[in-house]
């Protein structure tokens, strides 16, 4: 495993943390670009067990897989700046914005910026979300087809919690993999 | 003094409940700091998740700081946002050891790939959400293109595809188009 310092894990997640709009699942992508695909410290397999990880644990999703991929990186010491990197722009955006925000809320220049901002990220996790796709499909290939599927098909659809979709997931891969894998191939 | 121990131990408490992130903590914040504390009106409410859909960092922690902040000025602010991450640092700190230690044992790789492919089609669908509320905004006659967001996404997917950018470089480059709209005379 490549090495980073602790101030370069706390940059990362500064900037990461600052151009992420919409919160939960839609800062994955940027993660995975900038660990998987930018500086190829993790392997795409290893982003996914973090982002696992950080589903099984309560509070934001973002502030979690920050702070267990600088856990995974730098220890301890690597989960606290991880942390501090996160949460820091949210915390200094909304100190400004609280003073104000009638204006920003109206403010067309502020709107306009905003509204660039949001399409240029959607199409940085466009273009993730495709690449992880792709790389999905190496191994096990319908297996993974068949539950990212589901997965797409009821979180789009119904409102069945996102737990609940990961739990019966972890289910279906430990019974699969352990139990049912095998004797089909019989 | 004890309004500041009342905020850090409220949003703890939030913490350690919101489980799923996301919008998933709406629920536990009206109920905290809306019923039961008093703290924010539902229309501030409501004006806080207008707010974090525009900028950046998760929802929960925008809201612990906007909280913060109207309650006891910017300290409030701080301590509010450390309260609500302070839980899920602890369980990360336990659920990173035990991972590195355990991870590789054989059925925990099985649930993992149950929880890969799912991930990605979660990701997926935050994708397309971040993408259509990004670049469609509903109006009483149906919906409108957002033009500068549209732009930007296409920038953006093009500079994605073709270069090694840094992320934070082509949401700039959002940006940028965003503020040219504004000044472009149409």
């Amino acid at each position: 495993m490549k090495k980073i310092s602790s101030f370069e894990l706390f940059i990362s997640f500064f900037k990461i943390n600052m151009i992420t709009f919409g919160g939960g699942y839609a800062i994955m992508p940027i993660i995975k670009k900038v660990y998987v695909d930018d500086k190829k410290i993790l392997v795409e397999d290893d982003m996914l067990d973090l982002i696992a990880l950080a589903q099984s644990i309560p509070g934001a999703m973002a502030i979690n897989t920050s702070m267990l991929v600088g856990y995974k990186l730098r220890g301890t010491l690597g989960a606290l700046v991880s942390l501090v990197g996160a949460f820091l722009p949210p915390l200094l955006v909304i100190s400004v914005i609280s003073i104000f925000y009638q204006i920003f809320q109206t403010n067309p220049i502020i709107q306009a910026i905003l509204s660039g901002m949001r399409g240029a990220v959607s199409a940085v996790m466009i273009f993730a979300a495709y690449n992880m796709f792709t790389s999905l499909l190496k191994t096990n290939r319908m297996f993974s087809l068949t539950l990212m599927s589901i997965a797409f098909v009821l979180a789009w659809f119904t409102s069945i919690s996102v737990g609940y979709i990961m739990l019966s997931a972890g289910i279906i891969g430990f019974l699969y993999f352990g139990y049912i894998k095998e004797r089909l191939s019989l | 003094m004890s309004l500041l121990i009342s905020l850090f131990v409220t949003f703890m408490l939030i913490g350690v409940s919101a489980f799923g992130g996301g919008y998933a903590v709406m629920p536990l914040i009206q109920n905290y700091i809306v019923e039961n504390q008093a703290w924010i009106t539902m229309n501030e409410l409501a004006d806080i998740t207008s707010i974090s859909q525009m900028t950046p960092g998760p929802i929960f922690i925008n809201a612990a700081t906007f909280v913060g902040i109207k309650v006891a000025g910017h300290l409030g602010g701080l301590v509010a946002t450390v309260g609500s991450v302070l839980p899920s640092f602890g369980l990360v700190l336990i659920l990173g050891y035990l991972f590195a230690k355990h991870g590789d044992l054989y059925f925990i790789q099985n649930i993992m790939k149950g929880l890969r492919p799912t991930i990605v089609g979660l990701i997926w669908v935050a994708a397309i959400t971040l993408f259509t509320t990004s670049l469609f905004v509903s109006n009483p006659d149906g919906f409108s293109i957002e033009w500068p967001a549209t732009l930007a996404f296409v920038v953006g997917l093009i500079i994605s595809m073709k270069t090694k950018w840094d992320t934070l470089v082509i949401v700039l480059c959002g940006a940028g188009i965003g503020l040219l709209f504004y000044f472009l005379p149409f």
